[in-house]
């Protein structure tokens, strides 16, 4: 899920940078060092939550100890992928989308 | 009485002196390159050390206002930068110290811009999670005073 929600972000953030007119990024690397940009500081906020989780989910032996499927739900989808996609289209000057409803609990 | 050291008389490397070759030669090896490029060589090496000794006194310095809060920072090589792994005092990922060292990581990437960084929050409740991210033989450990 953590994966997941990290890529739906990048999907996001490369979207802004597009519209800005940016080349596409191939590497983490790069596409941090673009959001270091002012523009970008509520993005950057988000995605560094993304970015971290998503990277430790990966090498955690045990990722749901560090941060359980209910914390992805209530406090990464709500405390940095919504802000981020907000964010991204308050850049883009779009109306916001409506929030997930779950129908499922985890 | 004084003792005199015997010293050996500086090496003039001269960026001015352009193309012409100098001979390096360590135990296992031996280059040449130009006078331009090791003068180059020499003062990224200079500067990359002043910014990492400054690097490491400004995380000692973010280490110890944030004490309750992490539990140590270890410095490790990275792939083209440095990273900086954040262990926090609480067993989980704490959301709160995301915010701070995302900020964190701005200052750095702002303030030092030869020695790059990547700034992390890393589980490390545990010797083998902790290991997962980090050698620790092979990095700098910063933990706040007892």
């Amino acid at each position: 899920m953590v994966t997941v929600a990290f890529y739906a972000a990048v999907h996001v953030v490369e979207m802004v940078f597009a519209h800005d007119g940016c080349r596409q990024h191939t590497t983490h690397d790069s596409r941090r060092g673009t959001l270091n940009l002012r523009r970008y500081t509520q993005l950057r906020k988000s995605y560094f939550h993304l970015y971290n989780l998503s990277r430790t989910a990966r090498y955690n032996p045990d990722p749901s100890e560090w941060f359980s499927a209910q914390r992805v739900r209530e406090e990464l989808v709500k405390r940095a992928l919504y802000p981020l996609e907000r964010s991204a289209l308050k850049l883009l000057k779009k109306d916001p989308i409506p929030e997930i409803q779950w129908e499922h609990t985890f | 009485m004084a003792t005199h050291k015997k010293t050996r008389a500086p090496i003039h490397l001269k960026d001015s002196d352009g193309d012409r070759q100098v001979v390096i030669e360590t135990p296992y090896d031996r280059f040449l390159m130009s006078c331009v490029r090791a003068v180059e060589a020499c003062a990224s090496r200079q500067a990359w050390q002043d910014e990492f000794t400054a690097l490491v006194d400004r995380l000692k310095e973010w280490v110890e206002s944030s004490k309750g809060r992490v539990r140590a920072c270890y410095l490790s090589p990275g792939d083209g930068h440095i990273s900086v792994f954040f262990v926090p005092s609480s067993d989980t990922y704490d959301f709160d110290l995301g915010d701070a060292l995302n900020d964190l990581e701005v200052e750095l990437a702002t303030n030092f811009k030869v020695v790059p960084t990547e700034v992390l929050q890393i589980p490390g409740d545990t010797s083998e999670r902790l290991e997962a991210f980090v050698d620790v033989e092979k990095s700098i450990t910063i933990k706040p005073a007892a």
